[in-house]
């Protein structure tokens, strides 16, 4: 079982680093996650209305969007679009980058916006990624699948991974070092191909915890479908060439005839 | 040979054979190029949604030809203030809650469009890992499904669904008549538990490969629609590869 731990070091940290998974295409993908319970909000970027009356545990996107930085203002659903925001950022976009923004409270229950890059790539044939992700005003917490510590001393705001088996999980969350469940449990699909992020939202002091689910998909760099070459449109063919041909040598013989009679 | 002591029936009969010349050499090339197959039918736009940033901006008709509006304005010009009661429309919103999850559709078995002859069972692929392109069945009978993306019947996003134009050794391929496929058609997707769904051909689209919206084929949001793709376009002998893809979208039939 892999695992990787990833800490950010600052907003947009994660971003300008994002491994370039479709590097192909210029624009970012972008989602967007609500993990701030019983605060329907309204998503400003860059001063226009993108998201309106967002609410939590929903998951918006994914956006195509071109690289750049773009500002990010959440307010109060329904709030005027000069009002303060709740939360503000500013967040660079690298071209080729898959990222979901998440708005989420702090360990000590703060509303913030943390990035986190998508990466669905490389997983091995019959298996799925689950990734996730520590988003919730809580403690350290352990990951269990099927009761056993599978991912463990997870923080907000980080991030841990295994690439699993096809099929369906029991995922729960433990405060760490417990096997008592503060989430869950609760069945996870885990998708062959696909990378399915599971966010711990919400605060333990408010006993408002509770899991979000985003799916991502690998895009493939192309398809190569035929090496025969019998669909390739047909080049002009012989006899309607030797026939033009003709034709026009003929037309050149009669004009030419034609001109001497005339004399 | 014409007699030439008869000069005015002689002009005649030259006159008319150079008419006929003319004609057959003009003719014949500008009859051949008319009546190839168009590359590109129909229209994408019932896929696509003006951008929010601006609501003025009415939704591009050729929309088969351009790439789709960016949702939100470039970082270097910031929009003006919204409306007071703008429509966001272009974001697609689901709730990420693990029992809001829709139930996974039935296994598709078979895929068919009964007026070009297509019928080719399904068999699930992904990704290449040599190439990191949509893994293509060996069997150039069967059509592949990109497992990753959403199946057919799912809600929303794009159900991919590829399959050989032909073969070299094996021949033609199932979808040697996708580029026969005209908006209209039925493309009707049979199920493991016996139920079928129907699509009906928006577009078809002629793409250079370097030029294929990936991320537009492959999106996994939006409208739900079916995504049928082969090769085809002009073939390079040497490598042994086609230019292009061809691409037939396909929603949902109202019924």
């Amino acid at each position: 079982m892999r695992i990787r731990t990833t800490v950010l070091m600052a907003l947009g940290l994660v971003l300008m680093l994002a491994p370039a998974a479709v590097a192909q295409e210029g624009n970012a993908s972008v989602s967007v996650v609500h993990g701030i319970p019983a605060t329907p909000v309204d998503v400003y970027v860059n001063d226009a209305l993108t998201l309106e009356d967002f609410q939590p545990s929903d998951v918006a996107g994914p956006l195509s969007l071109p690289a750049g930085t773009y500002q990010v203002d959440v307010r109060a659903a329904g709030a005027a679009a000069d009002d303060d925001p709740v939360i503000s950022a500013s967040a660079p976009v690298t071209a080729g980058a898959n990222a979901t923004l998440v708005a989420h409270l702090t360990e000590s229950g703060e509303p913030t916006i943390t990035p986190f890059a998508n990466d669905p790539s490389g997983i091995a044939d019959g298996q799925g990624r689950v990734t996730v992700r520590h988003t919730a005003a809580a403690p350290a917490v352990d990951v269990l699948v099927g009761g056993t510590p599978a991912l463990t001393g997870l923080t907000n705001p980080n991030e841990a991974e295994a690439d699993l088996p096809a099929g369906t999980i029991e995922a729960a969350v433990a405060l760490a070092g417990t096997t008592e469940p503060v989430i869950g449990p609760a069945d996870v699909d885990v998708e062959e191909g696909v990378q399915t992020i599971v966010y711990a939202i919400g605060s333990a002091e408010d006993a408002t915890l509770d899991l979000v689910v985003q799916t991502v998909s690998h895009t493939p760099t192309g398809i190569d479908s035929g090496d025969g070459g019998a669909a390739a449109p047909a080049a002009f063919p012989a006899w309607a060439l030797a026939l033009t041909a003709a034709a026009g040598l003929g037309a050149a013989a009669s004009g030419l005839r034609l001109a001497r009679a005339r004399r | 040979m014409i007699p030439t002591d008869d000069r005015p029936r002689d002009r005649r009969r030259w006159a008319a054979l150079l008419a006929v010349a003319l004609v057959v050499a003009v003719g014949v090339p500008a009859g051949w190029a008319l009546t190839r197959p168009d590359p590109d039918v129909g229209s994408l736009a019932a896929l696509r949604t003006p951008a929010p940033a601006d609501p003025a901006d009415p939704a591009d008709p050729e929309a088969g030809a351009t790439p789709p509006p960016a949702a939100v304005p470039d970082a270097a010009r910031p929009a003006p203030a919204p409306d007071p009661d703008p429509a966001v429309p272009g974001v697609p919103v689901r709730s990420g809650r693990l029992d809001a999850r829709p139930p996974d559709p039935a296994d598709p078995v078979r895929v068919r469009v009964p007026a070009r002859a297509i019928d080719a069972p399904v068999v699930p692929v992904g990704v290449e890992p040599a190439t990191g392109g949509m893994e293509i069945p060996e069997d150039v009978d069967d059509v592949g499904l990109y497992t990753p993306n959403p199946a057919p019947g799912a809600p929303e996003g794009s159900s991919v669904l590829s399959g050989h134009v032909d073969s070299r050794v094996q021949g033609r391929g199932a979808f040697f008549p996708l580029e026969q496929v005209q908006p209209g058609d039925v493309v009707t997707v049979d199920l493991a538990d016996g139920t079928a769904l129907d699509y009906e051909v928006i577009a078809r689209t002629r793409y250079p490969k370097a030029e294929l919206p990936l991320a537009e084929v492959f999106s996994t949001a939006g409208p739900h629609h079916l995504t049928l793709i082969t090769c085809g376009g002009a073939f390079d002998s040497i490598d042994r590869q086609y230019q292009d893809n061809v691409v037939v979208v396909a929603v949902p039939t109202r019924t």
